[in-house]
């Protein structure tokens, strides 16, 4: 509101002019209010559903959780861009003389204000967005605990087809594979369930997810050295006005100090990366270690496009 | 061969990979494929498991984008150009337009991603109202978006010139789904 109605000199044109612009500002704002509820309402009512749709979905790629979740966030997009368009023809687009330079002191004053109940607007669909995407879940030990019972059902039931003889099937085979029976040597085709062909892609995320603490740990060293940063900062701008020689030598001494902690931070980023990503590939090597070798070159490729 | 990461893996190449996945992708039963190329699927499989982590070995993606280019040249593959999904006559005079008319190819673009904004499965859509498979609509996206990245040294005019048009006819299209399905939600707040 600051702004509008405090010249009480001002002449008449202006006047009239602020007048027509606080009634679009105001316009402006009930309508941006209607749409925060909006996107409130329609948020809040769509999280229990895709909640429980993530937890129940039966498909194996959760397809129509995904659907719904596309649906809900269109809706949210849709709501956006309704207040996109507004602001742009009602205040961008706002018709006034331009070359009155009182005026368009005036317009640009409003056009902030403006600007600013957007940007509100703005953070609040971004913080609904997030809501919607955070009600994704993968549980991926569970699905990996079904192929391991699913293994363990099959391992002694599988026979030879030419003989009969019992097959032990001595690992979770991801693809079809061929096994000979030890007892007549005839070839056998072994074709795994469809979960089972999807232990290699399960693999690397609940590897990924059981590790991820590791990776939080290299992920925080720019916050904490961005946090020391600005404590050096903070204390070097309170040495300019400082006379005192006792307390300049303590600051500095603190400035110091942090500095240290910064370059040490820094430099345990690419081990603390070494540790996750080794941890991560041994988990992935233990879920599936037929292709261990194959992992282990990809870890290779991940540690160098680290070091670039 | 150069790139030792190029090489046949039990004899099935980058080429054969990548037809195989278009011409699954376009529908085609698998049994058919594997027995049009000559290969069990065990062998098949292994190998498609094993062309995934060379993928992953490559920091310079040249396999990748090999892959990328073979699969829209599936039709070309010597031992698989034969095999074709069933499709209508409807449908293989969109594929051919998809193929040849850019501004079809936005147009389906755009309604494929607002098909996915109202919850419906974008890629069924197009199958059900255009008669093109997801397999055979990748393929094609391929070729644009090899027309796309030439442009982007050359002609920046047409790239701005066909986002526009595909954000046009999205547009056009969400306004058709928002109301076969009663409307936004926010319908009733006006200015």
């Amino acid at each position: 509101m600051s702004g509008f109605f405090k010249n009480g000199s001002e002449d008449s044109r202006i006047i009239v002019v602020r007048k027509e612009m606080n009634e679009t500002k105001e316009r402006f704002f009930t309508f941006i209010e209607k749409l925060e509820d909006k996107l409130r309402e329609f948020t809040a009512a769509s999280i229990p559903e895709l909640t429980e749709l993530n937890n129940t979905d039966p498909d194996q790629f959760k397809r129509g959780y995904h659907r719904m979740k596309a649906a809900v966030l269109g809706q949210l997009d849709s709501i956006q861009k309704k207040a996109l368009d507004v602001k742009e023809e009602k205040i961008a687009g706002y018709a006034f003389s331009s070359d009155d330079h009182e005026v368009s002191k005036v317009y640009l004053e409003f056009r902030n204000e403006c600007y600013d109940r957007y940007f509100q607007f703005d953070e609040l669909y971004a913080r609904c967005r997030q809501e919607v995407e955070d009600t994704y879940a993968e549980d991926f030990e569970l699905q990996y605990q079904k192929i391991l019972d699913e293994h363990e059902s099959i391992k002694d039931k599988f026979r030879c087809k030419q003989c009969g003889s019992p097959i032990t099937i001595d690992r979770i085979y991801f693809t079809t594979t061929y096994i000979t029976c030890p007892a007549c040597q005839t070839r056998n085709t072994f074709e795994p369930s469809t979960q089972a062909k999807m232990l290699e892609h399960i693999g690397r995320s609940l590897a990924e997810q059981r590790t991820r603490h590791l990776l939080k740990e290299h992920d925080e060293i720019p916050e904490k050295t961005q946090a020391l940063y600005l404590q050096r900062h903070h204390l070097e701008l309170s040495l300019i006005q400082e006379n005192d020689k006792k307390i300049i030598e303590q600051k500095t001494a603190e400035i110091h100090a942090l500095e240290k902690q910064h370059q040490e931070l820094e430099s345990t980023r690419p081990a603390l990366y070494q540790k996750y990503l080794r941890a991560m590939f041994d988990e992935w090597n233990k879920i599936n270690p037929a292709l261990a070798d194959e992992h282990e070159k990809f870890y290779i490729r991940l540690l160098n496009d680290y070091a670039k | 061969m150069s790139n030792p990461l190029l090489e046949p893996i039990h004899g099935i190449s980058l080429y054969d990979y990548a037809a195989v996945s278009a011409k699954m992708a376009s529908g085609i039963d698998p049994k058919s494929i594997y027995k049009a190329l000559g290969i069990e699927p065990a062998v098949f499989e292994e190998a498609s498991a094993l062309w995934v982590t060379r993928m992953q070995e490559d920091s310079t993606f040249e396999v990748t984008i090999l892959f990328g280019q073979y699969f829209s040249e599936a039709d070309k593959h010597p031992k698989l150009n034969g095999l074709q999904a069933e499709v209508s006559e409807e449908g293989k005079a969109n594929l051919e337009k998809l193929k040849t008319d850019r501004y079809f190819y936005e147009e389906l673009c755009g309604a494929r991603q607002a098909a996915y904004e109202y919850g419906l499965d974008g890629a069924q859509w197009i199958q059900d109202n255009f008669g093109i498979s997801l397999g055979d609509f990748q393929a094609v996206a391929m070729k644009w978006s090899e027309v796309q990245a030439q442009d982007i040294h050359n002609n920046t005019e047409n790239i701005h010139h066909f986002v526009d048009y595909q954000q046009k006819k999205q547009a056009e299209y969400a306004a058709k789904f928002a109301s076969e399905q009663g409307g936004n939600v926010a319908d009733d707040v006006e200015f």
